[in-house]
């Protein structure tokens, strides 16, 4: 809803410390990758990962209601095509296959990157659309404590809190945060299915997260670090029902834990990282005729990466994976527990040397129950012929494999299910110049994926199946603008982006299906972004502006959404003294109060304001 | 805020010279300011003179996508008109369109994930009323121009209700979910689908009198021309072999059951001819079978893909509702009763139940 930024940061705006992060999962050389810019992400957390990843990337989401589930669309893929990961590993639900991305608790995570397409892959495979990685928050540098406390409220019964604490002594680090955030999302709307098209209030929309992290780690030498992460969140929500329907009583209530224990150990010219962890997650789910429905799954995934610098700018890297994943459902599975083995293995090889070409060759395989899957590989290059010039691009092999329901679901699973397979590639130019008082930056990318045994499910007799009964292209392209000028105290900002996404059925599952050279529903061709905004010392100013074209709701694409435009303004201030700093900051949503929809007869909320009151103790 | 396509079926986005301020509808064309309209509407926008001697396809739509749908097809000009429900009525029917039922003058059109059911005039199609506030409301049984049932899936209630007047007149509780219920003299025989019962209810007292299991998720009902009871069961989806069986409504009595070949058919949509000889079901396509016969037949009547079907009871030509990927619109197939092909029409969203008007 907001504007893409990609930030020179300001010296006066208060931030937590960012440093290039040795947290982050290498990416792969000619791929393009979206850094969430710290400011907005700061501004944005506290309305959750979907509105980040609107905000500030190619991603395009689509939410049931504000806080409500949130699927999205990463390069005309599915949410099922895309990974999150957390600490190096992947914790999409294996029952679904994805995230819902509202229910993730930021508290803890100090940004987010997207990797588009097959950038992931040199970290896991299953992200054919792309992989989104949460970042930790920043290891202290120094002996003593960081504090943040953040306090706001805004329209429609929104409250949240939320506190991080960052500490060091000697060799020993951690952090913690906790979150609580409330929302009624009662919010006024017009009831475009009746004839009179009344004014309503939202009903039975509230939501309640909480969240927690806790990390600690120790430098064992100067060579050895041991951490130990917890992630914990939980999201009581309950269903608003949509213009056609009557009251409801739905309500999801959805927990995660994620836990980590990573050893690293960074040699003269090598270095290897091991990742012992534990995924939980539960979801229950209470329907409008007091039934309750349990999903669990619970898994452990162990990782481990080598990397080695072969010198004559070569660099290695091996990895391998152990999965193992259950999950139970007295819905779903009738209480049976189902089990999935997950092996994989990958080896890398850059040429990165410090001139003008770089280089990647990467081949990976995973073993899923003792089933090779298909073999996945990719071959990036970048070259920069000028310091203003740079070329990347790359062509990938990836795979998905059906989900634990897909296979699973009782009735209905289809244990013989095969993989989706993605070939894709993916081509861009840019152009940069900097200076101390002037950044510019400019980039286009051409991306493609062709997608073959996609899964859909469709009625055998009466009885619906999941079937690989679809092939799906996808193409378009991405273009980003960043530009800052500096004068003084005075910083201004200009930032935009434009992204083209068309992702056509190329295969039905019959001759005449309809679906056949259509666009994927829910998926815009068109989205651009821009915001601008203006720094002067300690004071901001920031207006951002969204279009989000048309999106169609059936496959054959007789039935549409209509194009809507979102704006945003934005202004604070900060005030130091010490080590203290107090912040304080105003927005508008939704400025202009467009009346739009993401998903169809679900209602959205027109302007709406948001006051939030920053302490931080650096 | 759907866009052309979306809520009304009109022409008016089409719009050229002349045709600014003309609405022509059901795909009627708008040329040098009037409407060419298909074969059998009238009036300056394609309006539908009569509901007589025609057929309603009842369109699902997408669970929570709203867009439940119904389309009336005019046999005399063999002439589909759809979304006439939001096109009269100016606003969409519903989520999930269930089933449809003919009331004497009136359609009563059960929207299920709305929870009411949509009442209108076969005069004009126009809103006669509605009857709100049911939980999750499947398929009716009328008793008479004053008294009809209305099953649920998730109260544990089949509703009585008065056709006349749309009063609720009673509930009847029952274990479990309720699916398809006939009519029987002064027998209401319900199709308990969760509990695995069929059920028979005093249609005077609306008691409970008796119950009887003939398999596992029996779900579909219909009569026949000897006055019993064809009883289709789902197996559970995969728990046993589905099953055919003859009831006697009276006594309840299992007459005859006619098991599935396997766990692997899930057979459903179980329809009767309108002598009551023939039935009919769908099992990814269409059967047939003589209601005196001993076996299931091993061949389909038709090869189309097969959603649902629907009989009409004065010629007997066959519908077959196609839904495509389910998220597109679907296709109508008539066949004659002998599995002749006769002709195809575009539909909506999920083409499922049909009803018939003379």
């Amino acid at each position: 809803m907001h504007a893409v930024c990609v930030a020179q940061i300001s010296d006066s705006i208060v931030y937590p410390e960012v440093t290039v992060t040795e947290q982050k999962i290498a990416e792969a050389i000619g791929s393009s990758i979206t850094e969430i810019d710290t400011v907005l992400y700061e501004l944005l957390r506290s309305r959750g990962l979907q509105q980040v990843l609107e905000t500030e990337s190619f991603i395009s989401t689509r939410a049931y209601s504000p806080g409500g589930v949130a699927n999205f669309s990463v390069r005309g893929t599915g949410s099922q095509h895309t990974q999150l990961v957390w600490e190096g590993i992947p914790v999409n639900d294996p029952m679904l296959g994805q995230t819902d991305l509202s229910t993730i608790s930021l508290s803890g995570v100090s940004g987010a990157r997207v990797l588009y397409g097959a950038a992931g892959l040199t970290n896991n495979s299953g992200g054919i659309g792309g992989t989104i990685e949460l970042m930790p928050l920043q290891i202290r540098k120094k002996n003593g404590l960081n504090a943040e406390l953040n306090l706001y409220a805004g329209s429609f019964g929104t409250y949240g809190v939320s506190v991080q604490l960052r500490d060091r002594y000697k060799v020993i680090f951690g952090s913690t945060s906790v979150e609580y955030q409330t929302a009624k999302n009662n919010f006024p709307f017009r009831n475009l299915a009746s004839i009179q098209k009344e004014e309503k209030e939202l009903e039975h929309a509230a939501i309640e997260r909480i969240g927690f992290t806790r990390s600690v780690g120790v430098h064992l030498n100067k060579r050895n670090t041991l951490k130990a992460s917890i992630y914990y969140a939980q999201v009581g929500r309950e269903f608003p029902p949509t213009m056609l329907m009557a009251s409801t009583k739905e309500r999801l209530f959805d927990r995660d834990v994620w836990a980590a224990l990573n050893w690293k150990r960074v040699g003269k010219r090598s270095k290897i990282a091991v990742t012992a962890s534990y995924i939980y997650g539960k979801q229950e789910y209470f329907d409008n005729n007091g039934y309750t429905f349990n999903h669990l799954y619970q898994a452990n995934k162990n990782l481990i990466r080598y990397k080695l610098n072969l010198g004559y700018n070569l660099h290695l890297e091996v990895g391998g994976d152990v999965f193992n994943e259950t999950a139970k459902s007295d819905s779903a599975y009738k209480y049976e527990p189902h089990w999935r083995f997950w092996q994989a293995a990958f080896t890398s090889l850059k040429y990165v040397p410090k001139k003008w070409v770089a280089g990647q060759v990467l081949i990976r395989e995973d073993v899923i129950d003792g089933v090779f899957s298909p073999v996945q590989g990719l071959v990036g290059v970048e070259v920069k012929p000028t310091k203003w010039l740079f070329a990347k691009g790359n062509v990938a092999r990836n795979f998905r494999p059906p989900t634990l329901n897909d296979l699973y679901w009782a009735p209905g699973g289809n244990p013989d299910l095969k993989s989706e397979t993605g070939f894709t590639w993916e081509a861009g130019l840019g152009f940069k110049a900097n200076s101390k008082q002037f950044h510019f930056k400019a980039e286009g990318t051409y991306f493609q994926s062709e997608i073959e045994n996609w899964i859909i499910w469709l009625p055998d007799g009466s009885l619906w199946t999941p079937q690989n009964k679809r092939a799906v292209s996808s193409k378009g392209i991405e273009a980003k603008l960043e530009t800052s000028v500096s004068i003084g105290k005075v910083l201004l900002k200009l930032n935009g982006a434009y992204t083209y996404v068309s992702s056509t059925v190329k295969e039905g599952a019959t001759e005449t299906d309809a679906s056949i050279g259509k666009q994927l529903i829910y998926v815009p061709k068109h989205q651009a972004k821009a915001n601008i905004s203006i720094h002067v010392s300690r004071l901001f100013l920031l207006y951002g502006h969204n279009y989000i074209g048309l999106r169609y709701t059936t496959s054959d694409n007789q039935s549409s959404l209509p194009a809507y435009q979102l704006s945003y303004l934005s202004f604070g201030y900060t005030h130091k003294f010490k080590k203290h700093a107090v912040g304080l900051n105003f927005t508008i949503d939704n400025l202009f109060n467009e009346e739009y929809q993401t998903i169809a007869w679900r209602p959205m909320p027109g302007r709406s304001f948001l006051i939030n009151l920053n302490y931080q103790f650096l | 805020m759907l866009v052309c396509g979306g809520l009304a079926i009109m022409n008016s986005c089409n719009n050229k010279d002349g045709c600014e301020e003309l609405t022509c509808l059901y795909d009627g064309l708008c040329v040098e300011g009037g409407c060419v309209c298909q074969d059998g509407l009238t009036g300056p926008n394609c309006e539908i003179e009569s509901f007589d001697n025609g057929v309603f396809v009842l369109h699902e739509g997408n669970f929570q996508g709203g867009n439940a749908t119904v389309s009336f097809f005019l046999k005399d000009h063999l002439t589909m008109a759809n979304g006439v429900f939001s096109t009269v009525n100016g606003v969409p029917l519903g989520d999930v369109g269930q089933s449809i039922e003919i009331i004497g003058n009136k359609a009563f059109i059960v929207v299920n994930n709305s929870g009411k059911i949509e009442v209108v005039s076969l005069d004009d199609f126009r809103s006669a009323g509605k009857i709100e506030g049911l939980s999750s409301p499947r398929y009716i049984a009328v008793l008479s121009a004053n008294k009809a049932y209305v099953s649920d899936l998730f109260s544990g209630v089949i509703s009585a209700f008065n056709p006349a007047d749309l009063s609720l007149l009673g509930t009847i509780s029952v274990n479990g979910q309720v699916e398809q219920m006939v009519v029987v003299g002064n027998r209401l025989i319900a199709a308990g689908t969760g509990a695995n019962y069929v059920y028979s209810i005093d249609s005077n007292s609306d008691a409970l009198i008796d119950s009887v299991n003939v398999g596992v998720g029996p779900s579909n009902l219909v009569v026949d021309s000897n006055g019993k009871v064809w009883v289709l069961t789902n197996g559970g989806y995969g728990t046993e072999v589905p099953k055919l069986v003859r009831i006697d409504p009276t006594t309840l009595n299992v007459e005859l059951t006619l098991d599935f070949p396997s766990t692997d058919n899930y057979p459903g949509n179980l329809e009767v001819s309108g002598d009551g000889n023939t039935l009919y079901y769908v099992d990814g396509q269409v059967y047939q079978m003589d209601i005196t016969s001993n076996s299931l037949p091993t061949a389909p009547f038709a090869l189309a893909f097969a959603y649902k079907c629907g009989i009409d009871p004065v010629d007997d030509v066959v519908y077959v509702s196609d839904a495509g990927d389910f998220n597109s619109n679907g296709k109508v197939y008539r066949y004659q009763s002998n599995g002749t092909p006769i002709d195809t029409f575009s539909v909506r969203v999920i083409p499922a139940e049909y009803a018939f008007t003379e």
